[in-house]
């Protein structure tokens, strides 16, 4: 065994403890409001909740890991999952950091830079909720009314300059996927709410297309 | 619902994401060491991720507290929002239930509020159960791959990248208006940089954070 795949087996280990213990805290949020207010869930109104929550949710959550994970490493992968917010934070901040200390992602370094952006930006981010709590509560209808309008555009502004990134680093692998995502958005699926989750679909064609151009030799 | 047992149970899980991430924080340092990444280059990342951090924080803020008139109370978002929530999820999960519970607010019904928080929090956990079974294994073959043809290995995550950014971007030239208005202008704007960096390298550090701030500036003063 290498010593790069010792270092990935201690991550494991402490990893998954550390999962079982966030996912015990994270049952007990519900648990302890059960038991202060003696109110339990009805079979009924979960069974509502589920069909409308549940039945999108759970299949993100499952496939995103898949798709996630070989994108932030193992060390990343184990506290952006615990800490959340993956896409529209802890993802941008591996790639901004990978790029910046110019590794590939999926190598060693990568590994290394992906981890250490992904634990600070979660270190960060818990700090600036915290303190926004206390501060900015008081303040919610000012805040409200003057962000809000233009915070909705946060998500095509970070991937705007991501997409950039990417295009310039590997232009060959962008046009299949985002033709075909952009005719199937255009034409077929027009619910919105529904369109992030088909980023798995999107990711098996890119795959497909990308092993094929490996395979003629357009892409080295 | 404001308990106080709330706030000591969000204040230990709080505690314990920012333990959990000072322990891969320092893992992944000396690794780092060992595996001859200078220490200058590791700092750089930490402190360029920090900064980057604080721009898409702010949604997330503003996530929570468009979540407490549903809610009735601060600790509920801010656990969902601190520790596994993302904040679109979150926003919609909680009107979802609301709406199914046919109340206004799920602080007026106990037994809503009580479906609506364990139904979030289980749903939500669907990934972190995945990865308790499959990860170890999915890891040891995405090894597998990487040592059988290195140059396949990369290119095949940089194509599940395109994946995500492919979609992401089709979205939002599907959505039209202002969605697809930010795409480009963040997308010229991270363009301009990208190429003065080329003659400036400290411009780099930069280049994504400012891209999406002005890109925000600008639609600000075009919206409001």
């Amino acid at each position: 065994m290498s010593e790069q795949e010792k270092y990935i087996e201690r991550l494991h280990k402490a990893g998954m403890r550390f999962v079982v213990v966030g996912a015990l805290l994270m049952l007990s949020v519900p648990l302890a409001i059960s038991l202060i207010t003696g109110a339990w869930p009805t079979g009924d109104l979960m069974f509502k909740g589920f069909m409308s929550v549940g039945v999108i949710y759970i299949p993100i959550g499952i496939i995103e890991f898949f798709n996630y994970a070989p994108m932030l490493g193992v060390g990343g992968t184990y506290v952006a999952e615990i800490s959340g917010n993956i896409s529209n934070m802890k993802l941008p901040a591996a790639l901004s950091a990978m790029k910046q200390a110019n590794v590939e992602p999926g190598t060693d370094e990568a590994e290394i830079i992906s981890s250490l952006a992904i634990a600070t930006s979660s270190i960060i981010t818990t700090i600036i909720i915290l303190l926004g709590v206390l501060i900015l509560v008081p303040f919610q209808d000012f805040f409200i009314e003057q962000l809000q309008p233009v915070a909705i555009y946060m998500i095509p502004a970070i991937f705007g300059a991501l997409g950039v990134v990417f295009i310039s680093r590997h232009w060959r692998l962008t046009i299949v996927p985002s033709i075909v995502m952009l005719a199937l958005f255009m034409f077929v699926v027009k619910d919105d709410s529904i369109r992030p989750a088909l980023v798995p679909i999107a990711s098996l064609i890119s795959i497909g297309s990308a092993r094929y151009f490996f395979k003629k030799g357009w892409i080295k | 619902m404001n308990s106080i047992i709330l706030y000591v149970i969000g204040g230990i899980m709080i505690c314990f994401v920012l333990f959990q991430s000072f322990y891969f924080l320092k893992k992944a340092y000396d690794r780092g060491l060992e595996i001859g990444l200078s220490e200058h280059q590791l700092k750089e990342t930490i402190r360029s991720s920090a900064f980057f951090t604080v721009v898409p924080s702010i949604p997330i803020l503003i996530g929570l507290i468009t979540m407490i008139p549903i809610f009735g109370n601060v600790v509920i978002p801010w656990i969902r929002l601190s520790v596994l929530g993302s904040v679109s999820y979150e926003n919609y999960a909680a009107n979802a239930i609301r709406a199914a519970a046919g109340v206004d607010t799920l602080f007026s019904d106990p037994v809503a509020f009580s479906t609506a928080v364990w139904t979030m929090t289980i749903s939500i956990m669907a990934g972190l159960f995945t990865m308790i079974i499959f990860f170890r294994r999915y890891e040891k073959k995405l090894a597998h791959i990487r040592k059988k043809d290195s140059r396949w290995g990369e290119l095949l995550i940089a194509a599940l990248f395109m994946g995500l950014v492919g979609t992401i971007g089709a979205q939002q030239i599907a959505i039209g208006g202002y969605n697809t208005l930010a795409l480009f202008i963040s997308m010229a704007i991270m363009l301009i940089i990208g190429l003065a960096s080329k003659k400036w390298k400290w411009m780099e550090e930069f280049a994504l954070p400012v891209s999406i701030l002005s890109t925000l500036g600008i639609l600000y003063v075009l919206i409001v």
